[in-house]
């Protein structure tokens, strides 16, 4: 059988076709990372978990110990519903996972307080939930600092000394923190920025391998080269464009959609974030076009695919950062583009800098496009051969 | 031969056919290294794996520059302080804030400490005194570390001016003591905060409904590659027969999970010193409907799976949705309650809920009880969607069959 060359337009234009003729194309391509947008956006929205059921057990009921319930009360992160008797009970609810903490007064605190006795307020945080264990412990540590610092002000009033230097007093130095891009320490901000892109690395990768693969599957793929007058750079670039341009558009679309419309900071560095969004694309697919090269099996190159591109949900270090995980890790850290596009968006939207402590991102960004050039002939002859084996 | 047309004789039938098709299974499993993969290397590998990158638990050491404008003894003290807190390691003195936030934009350092020109002798004029942290936010364990770090060391420098009577100290302040109410803070059930111990239950169990999940879509979408007519149930009258097909399949995909789920919950724990304070056999028996559920519902959504690459393509990234989900990260409280409906349907989120109130805090399977009768529950409820879509599916066969009776 004889096929005649055709030029990279054509290749372009059957992409384009398969890409509308199969609905796993468009699931994975736009689907997915719209959904995920979607979901993590609305699981996070109010940005700190608010009224986490904490419970309070008052063993005083006293007026002082009543007035530290009602300072837990009114903060916004703890719901304080549950009033329990003792530590036992208090216990087993957070056995039974309805509380998250939870407060001892003692008994005997007034009277104990009032002749300066230090009787002591005692909070339980459950740890094995951390950021709902965090929150409450905020809450419940703020308490405990408020109830003491109420006696101390009275005290010091007794004593005469002037309000104006009480507080100096009290704390003769103060902490002023200022986190950098995130003042209202939103949950939402710290991990979506980062956590869609990986998302979007991820399906990429699946896409790339699957699109390259199916053709050697279903035993198109020797025609598809020869059509390509047997380039495989032609034959590639055909073929992956279409898919560069829908993921680079859904990419700037999640960019656009939490810099924009959720106004998530981005001090002034937009465009070099979407730069970096498009060069992840890339350089996923070429990750892509390396793994299927490697593995030229369908089911094996998706399964690479997939094994190594769910722990880029880990490795990124956007929830427990690279810096703290032991040495080899740090280094197969650097094998995922996500990686640099979380160094990009820190340096270029979080906390602005000039774009140059950025190059070398931008460099490795470069260096995947290498990737297709090592695997190259390999791919080739698989393309050629168009073994499937089952 | 067995005589079909008696009760008993279509119950025997029926155990031996699904007796057969549980073998069959393991066949098209140990022959397809795909499936292999997903069923085996998943489950036994990726908890480890998991269990090494998580395995330093906390952070230490996190850099960080001071620029130190005071240059007094009480501004050193502050800083020698703060590089013997365990996150903290100053790696810098910068002369200016230019100078410090290069190193931050260059990575090497992930916060700044400032410490102004009057830092001293305002703690000595009796006025506050301010210390100025400013941190990177990219990541919340970091930011988290640096405020802990600097709140306590601030604290313990603040009894210290105290204690040596540095801030304007009079007679009157002397007889005031420092703190009339004590606090204590008790961490239980993760008390170093380690990381590993709070995530490593979710990935625990998330990792073998995932494995079921993408190990059943693969048979499936594998059965209709070969089937000539793309169904789901092949050409073999020892199939005929929607329960021996769905016991059949689920003993063997049971058999499978209930020994990596042994692994994966108690041995990997174990293995990497996680809190556990459960007992074993309330695991076991929490584990089994959970199991169950996972397994019928791979089995109900097997039906959209046209090609045995497809549970690849749609299953692996929901595992992050799932694990947000479950409400081990994103506090379920705080979980919308249109997600949290959703939610309750997927097996892994009230299973890793109730695994971590188990193995962590030790609960009894009493005390989870609303957990254990939900998974239950939805075991019934995807045997029962399981139920449905295989008879669709055998009906279909069947109708195949007779318009093409020589493929049987």
């Amino acid at each position: 059988m004889k096929y005649k060359p055709k030029g990279l337009r054509a290749i372009f234009r059957r992409e384009c076709k398969r890409l509308v003729s199969r609905p796993v194309y468009l699931i994975c391509i736009l689907l997915v990372p719209l959904f995920c947008t979607f979901f993590f956006t609305t699981l996070m929205w109010e940005g700190a978990p608010l009224r986490l059921p904490v419970a309070i057990v008052d063993l005083d009921k006293s007026k002082s110990s009543r007035g530290i319930t009602r300072t837990l009360e009114s903060m916004s992160f703890v719901d304080t519903e549950l009033k329990l008797n003792s530590y036992t009970q208090a216990r087993e609810a957070m056995q039974r996972n309805e509380i998250y903490a939870f407060l001892m007064i003692p008994e005997g605190f007034q009277q104990k307080a009032s002749s300066g006795k230090q009787p002591e307020l005692t909070y339980y945080t459950n740890d094995a939930y951390y950021v709902a264990g965090g929150f409450a412990f905020k809450a419940l540590k703020m308490t405990a600092a408020l109830a003491n610092g109420s006696v101390v002000r009275q005290t010091m009033i007794s004593k005469g000394v002037p309000p104006s230097q009480i507080d100096a007093k009290l704390q003769p130095v103060v902490l002023d923190t200022h986190p950098l891009g995130n003042p209202w320490l939103n949950y939402s901000v710290f991990l979506n920025n980062i956590m869609l892109p990986v998302t979007l690395q991820l399906m990429v990768m699946l896409m790339t391998v699957y699109c390259i693969g199916i053709e050697i599957k279903e035993g198109t793929s020797r025609r598809l080269l020869i059509e390509g007058n047997r380039s495989l750079l032609r034959v590639i670039l055909g073929k992956l464009l279409p898919q560069t341009i829908l993921f680079t558009l859904v990419g700037w679309f999640i960019n656009i959609y939490l810099f924009g419309w959720l106004g998530f900071p981005h001090s002034g560095g937009t465009l070099q974030v979407l730069t970096a969004m498009f060069l992840l694309v890339t350089a996923a697919q070429s990750l892509g076009i390396f793994i299927i090269g490697c593995f030229p099996v369908l089911r094996l190159g998706l399964s690479s695919a997939s094994l190594f591109g769910i722990v880029g949900f880990s490795l990124t270090g956007f929830s427990y950062p690279v810096i703290a995980m032991y040495k080899p890790f740090q280094i197969i850290a650097n094998l995922y583009p996500s990686l640099h596009y979380f160094s990009v968006y820190t340096h270029q939207a979080l906390s602005p800098s000039p774009l140059w402590y950025s190059l070398p991102d931008y460099f490795v960004f470069m260096l995947y496009l290498t990737l297709p050039l090592i695997i190259g002939s390999r791919l080739k002859k698989a393309l050629y051969q168009q073994k499937y084996i089952p | 031969m067995i005589n079909s047309n008696t009760l008993t004789g279509t119950i025997r039938r029926g155990f031996l056919d699904a007796a057969y098709i549980w073998k069959q299974e393991f066949h098209t499993i140990f022959k397809d290294l795909g499936v292999m993969i997903f069923l085996f290397i998943l489950p036994l590998g990726y908890p480890v794996m998991y269990g090494l990158i998580y395995n330093t638990q906390v952070v230490r050491d996190i850099p960080v520059v001071v620029i130190d404008d005071s240059r007094s003894t009480l501004s050193r003290e502050y800083c020698r302080m703060l590089n013997a807190a365990p996150q903290i390691n100053i790696i810098s003195y910068s002369a200016n804030m230019d100078e410090a936030k290069s190193l931050m934009a260059s990575g090497k350092a992930y916060g700044i400490v400032y410490i102004g020109r009057d830092f001293e002798k305002d703690i000595y004029r009796g006025n506050s005194s301010h210390i100025n942290l400013y941190t990177q936010m990219n990541s919340m364990l970091i930011y988290r570390g640096l405020l802990m770090a600097s709140t306590d060391v601030v604290g313990v420098f603040n009894d210290e001016v105290k204690k040596r009577g540095l801030a304007g100290a009079t007679v009157t302040q002397e007889s005031i003591s420092i703190q009339p109410v004590k606090s204590s803070y008790i961490s239980v059930y993760n008390p170093t905060g380690g990381f590993a111990s709070f995530i490593m239950p979710a990935v625990e169990v998330l990792v073998i409904q995932q494995s079921l999940l993408l190990a059943i879509g693969m048979i499936a979408g594998t059965h209709r590659e070969r089937n000539k007519s793309h169904l789901l149930i092949p050409h073999n009258h020892r199939y005929f027969g929607t329960f021996r097909i769905i016991f059949g399949k689920s003993l063997c995909y049971f058999t499978i999970a209930v020994l990596s789920s042994f692994w994966t919950m108690i041995a990997v724990p174990h293995i990497f010193s996680l809190p556990q304070l459960g007992d074993t056999t309330d695991i076991f028996l929490f584990v089994l409907p959970f199991i169950l559920a996972s397994i019928f519902m791979g089995m109900t959504l097997s039906v959209i799976i046209r090609g045995r690459e497809y549970p690849m393509l749609l299953y692996v990234f929901l595992s992050m949705p799932f694990i947000f989900m479950s409400g081990v990260s994103w506090p379920w409280s705080a979980v919308p309650k249109g997600w949290q409906v959703i939610a309750s349907m997927v097996p892994s989120t009230f299973a890793t809920q109730g695994f971590i109130q188990i193995n962590t805090t030790g609960a009894s399977l009493n005390q989870v009880s609303f957990y254990y009768l939900w998974e239950w529950g939805l075991c019934l409820f995807y045997f029962f969607t399981t139920f449905v879509v295989y008879r669709i599916m055998l009906r279909k066969e069947m109708r195949s069959i007779i318009k093409q009776p020589q493929q049987l």
